[in-house]
């Protein structure tokens, strides 16, 4: 529950930072829209049946690394981009013991029926 | 007095159907549906100013924006429109709809989690394409997002349903419309 939430706070920070900062361009735009996204991950992962979907965190995490070499973000961007998309799979790959159980979960739906 | 246990999917540790557990989505279903209209009424031209707290003309520039009228119906009206069906569906059906009506739950999980996804789409698309931010439509699509996790164990219940009758051979759309009969199964 805290790491998805933790998730959603980095989500939000990443999508006010380039107003607080005041900057444009590429940077910007990126952090914007990833930001929003990864909020809303992180608040439908909060749920216990959706915590995969923090999985999706990891992958916009991986980006946030990335994308500054893609990019070419200046210095200090690139810094900030990297630290939160570190941030991001660090807390992506907590794992919380589940306290319910969902009947097999949404896997169960696809999984071959059992005997 | 049966304890809920007897409600409770089979494998499942609550019912995802308890009053507890939907009363509170239909009361933010409810809020959003009041913050939608009021911006759609604004849209309308009904409302002649938007309260935008920090964004200066930000909630002017989205919600007269082209994008928010691509269809006949001002988004937020749309929107307006979502959140009744989040409460409606939300509402009807008892506490064992999980099996009972299957539909009905399918029908609410949709309406929150698609049209949920929607609403952060159509906020990406405000600093990308107008460059503005507007406070209430945010706070809107948070109250769309906070209740997509809490609305989709019902769907997962439901589609279990609808699963374990096809491997059991039983008609799998009389069931999604009609629901399971009988007496509660345990787990």
């Amino acid at each position: 529950m805290w790491a998805p939430a933790l998730t959603s706070l980095l989500g939000v920070w990443l999508t006010a930072v380039p107003d607080v900062m005041g900057y444009g361009g590429d940077a910007r735009l990126n952090n914007q829209v990833v930001g929003v996204w990864m909020a809303t991950f992180g608040v439908i992962a909060m749920s216990e049946c959706l915590r995969a979907v923090r999985r999706i965190n990891l992958g916009l995490g991986i980006w946030l690394v990335a994308a500054p070499f893609l990019l070419e973000y200046p210095d200090e961007r690139a810094c900030g981009s990297m630290v939160v998309g570190i941030a991001a799979i660090s807390l992506a790959l907590v794992r919380t013991p589940s306290s319910e159980r969902f009947g097999g979960g949404w896997t169960s739906l696809w999984a071959e029926a059992q005997r | 007095m049966t304890g809920t246990g007897s409600l409770r999917p089979p494998g499942w540790t609550y019912n995802p159907s308890s009053w507890s557990e939907r009363l509170w989505l239909i009361g933010v279903a409810v809020i959003g549906f009041f913050i939608s209209g009021y911006l759609g009424l604004y849209q309308w031209g009904i409302i002649d100013t938007v309260w935008e707290p920090w964004f200066g003309r930000g909630s002017e520039t989205v919600l007269h924006s082209p994008l928010s009228r691509v269809l006949p119906v001002p988004d937020a009206i749309l929107g307006a429109m979502a959140y009744a069906i989040d409460a409606v569906a939300g509402a009807i059906g008892g506490t064992m709809r999980w099996k009972t009506m299957p539909w009905m739950v399918i029908l609410f999980g949709l309406a929150v989690g698609p049209l949920g996804l929607v609403s952060v789409l159509l906020v990406t698309a405000q600093p990308l394409l107008l460059h503005a931010w507007c406070t209430l439509c945010l706070l809107s699509a948070v109250i769309s997002v906070v209740m997509i996790g809490p609305a989709m164990d019902e769907v997962l219940a439901s589609l279990q349903v609808l699963k374990r009758a096809k491997e059991q051979r039983r008609a799998v759309w009389a069931i999604f419309w009609k629901g399971e009969g009988g007496t509660a199964w345990s787990a």
